[in-house]
């Protein structure tokens, strides 16, 4: 039995599971199961274990630090770890060993979490999945002939597994939910300016996003809780009160008005029959808890698909342009193809881009007034073959996760049942800027009204 | 409907841009430009309001560099 971390920090307080035992199951499911998902780069097995016995002497001595003590956690092989090789995925990073920690994890290192090592991702966050790299692509739990999405594959792969209990994503386009919805997880993009991306190694400045994924909702709260906070060092930092994430988790749905923009998941792009009936699950599961469901219309997905591809990939152009000149054969065949085109792409249309997007930040305020969510599909159907991804499939069909990286808004994926092929679909749920507690607390109503959480994929057993 | 840019020109833009590409290799980043020029396009035409209102740049003349 895998435990939550909820589980099993009330364990830890309570001197019934040790931190060692803890981190030591993990490492061998890693042993057992990573040949297959390829969820690790970089296994850090003894750090891991001094982690869990100084966790270990606190929770003996009383001093535990908090629900995170003890915990073992791994980092997305973009966030920079001291001493510890950041790759990126990339040929171009073998071997780079950062001198320093990135803020967010330095506060998770903090809050008394064990370090398993740092996880698959698409090459510099946005090419994959890829077969032309020095790893291989992350596998999906579920069936490792499948996507497990990404570009935080290896993270979405490792929890739906057991092999962490929760880790760290980063969301340009929706990295943290695609991810988090194709392999029946947890994943919440924060409000933009919330969590850090100092020691991160960026896509899209003003596009990039750092979050937390994990089982459950609640176990993203508890991770968000120590990630977030501002750094002055990230000029996208924002200076907010951190409230506590957990604290609306419970409290029922009465009085929260839940908007339900169908033209997205209806015409815009049309979703499977499961994904369909998992946001007609939740709708339902609100209603009896006192939720108030409202319709409501938004720009077409391809409005938000626009602006964003068009700023990221310029943007992602930019810091790599003097490798895709010189090294260009040096990254993988769907990294560089897609960041080439930011070459392109002329500057009166990237400021174009950029004045679109607060057209479209102020179209979505004005059509949700009075509303304190939003429901859609994670993503459009179950996971597809790995090897059946296609290459411009971002550019084909619009995304249901690019709104709110356009937007800034958060938005949290959540496990809504599972299809014809016995592979998850998702919920994605996403509210106003920095309402957080709001957004856990409508997921976890969710969450909890149904049994979906009792399942694992059938390679953990 | 045939793109705006041709491969032509496409190939000149990456070349502009610093990428010298083998023909094989412009011809296949030239797909994707075939589903994001529609895209652009979509900007272009997306609002009415003259481009001097509102820029989307704006800056802090008192923020430090980090």
């Amino acid at each position: 039995m895998i435990p939550t971390i909820v589980e099993a920090a009330r364990q830890i307080a309570d001197k019934q599971l040790s931190p060692v035992e803890l981190t030591q199951a993990c490492l061998d499911r890693i042993g057992k199961l990573d040949p297959i998902l390829n969820a690790f780069i970089t296994l850090t097995a003894d750090r891991a274990l001094a982690d869990a016995k100084a966790a270990e002497a606190r929770m003996m001595a009383g001093t535990l630090a908090g629900p995170l003590d003890g915990i073992p956690i791994a980092h997305k092989d973009i966030y920079g770890t001291k001493g510890i090789q950041t790759s990126a995925h990339s040929k171009l990073l073998e071997g780079y060993v950062p001198d320093a920690d990135a803020f967010t994890v330095i506060k998770l290192a903090q809050a008394g979490t064990t370090m398993l090592g740092k996880l698959s991702t698409h090459e510099f966050a946005l090419g994959g999945p890829s077969f032309d790299l020095p790893w291989p692509p992350a596998r999906n739990p579920w069936n490792p002939a499948h996507f497990p999405a990404g570009s935080s594959s290896g993270t979405g792969a490792a929890v739906a597994a057991g092999l962490i209990l929760g880790g760290t994503g980063s969301d340009t386009g929706g990295s943290i939910r695609g991810p988090s919805a194709l392999c029946g997880i947890a994943g919440i993009k924060p409000t933009y300016g919330l969590c850090s991306r100092m020691g991160i190694q960026p896509l899209s400045f003003t596009l990039d996003h750092a979050g937390p994924m994990a089982w459950t909702v609640e176990d993203c709260a508890i991770l968000l809780q120590a990630m977030a906070g501002h750094d002055p060092s990230d000029p996208a930092s924002a200076n907010v009160a951190i409230p506590g994430y957990t604290s609306e988790l419970g409290k029922g749905l009465q009085g929260l008005r839940i908007g339900v923009p169908r033209s997205w998941h209806e015409s815009d792009f049309k979703v499977s029959a499961a994904v369909q009936a998992g946001i007609d699950d939740a709708i339902a599961a609100w209603q009896e808890q006192g939720g108030e469901i409202v319709e409501l219309t938004l720009p077409h997905l391809a409005e938000y698909q626009a602006a964003c591809w068009t700023i990221m990939i310029v943007e992602a152009f930019t810091l790599h342009e003097p490798w895709m000149r010189s090294r260009f054969n040096d990254y993988g065949e769907l990294f560089r193809d897609r960041v080439a085109l930011g070459g392109v792409i002329t500057g009166a249309d990237y400021n174009q881009a950029l004045r679109r997007r607060r057209e479209l930040i102020a179209d979505t305020f004005a059509a949700t007034k009075g509303i304190d969510a939003i429901v859609t599909a994670g993503a459009p159907e179950e996971a597809p073959q790995i090897d059946a991804v296609p290459k411009w499939g971002n550019l084909e069909k619009p995304s249901f996760t690019n709104p709110f990286n356009i937007t800034g808004w958060p938005a949290l994926c959540v496990c809504s049942g599972y299809g014809e092929g016995g592979l998850p679909v998702s919920i994605q749920i996403a509210s106003k800027p920095f309402t957080e507690p709001t957004l856990f607390r409508i997921g976890h109503a969710y969450e909890t009204a149904r049994s979906w959480r009792s399942r694992r994929p059938a390679l953990v057993n | 409907m045939e793109p705006l840019l041709s491969l032509t020109d496409f190939e000149a833009s990456l070349k502009r841009a610093g990428m010298e590409l083998t023909d094989e290799q412009v011809k296949e980043i030239y797909t994707g430009w075939t589903f994001l020029e529609p895209l652009i396009g979509r900007l272009r035409g997306a609002t009415t309001r003259p481009r001097a209102v509102e820029p989307a740049h704006v800056f802090n003349p008192l923020q430090p560099l980090s």
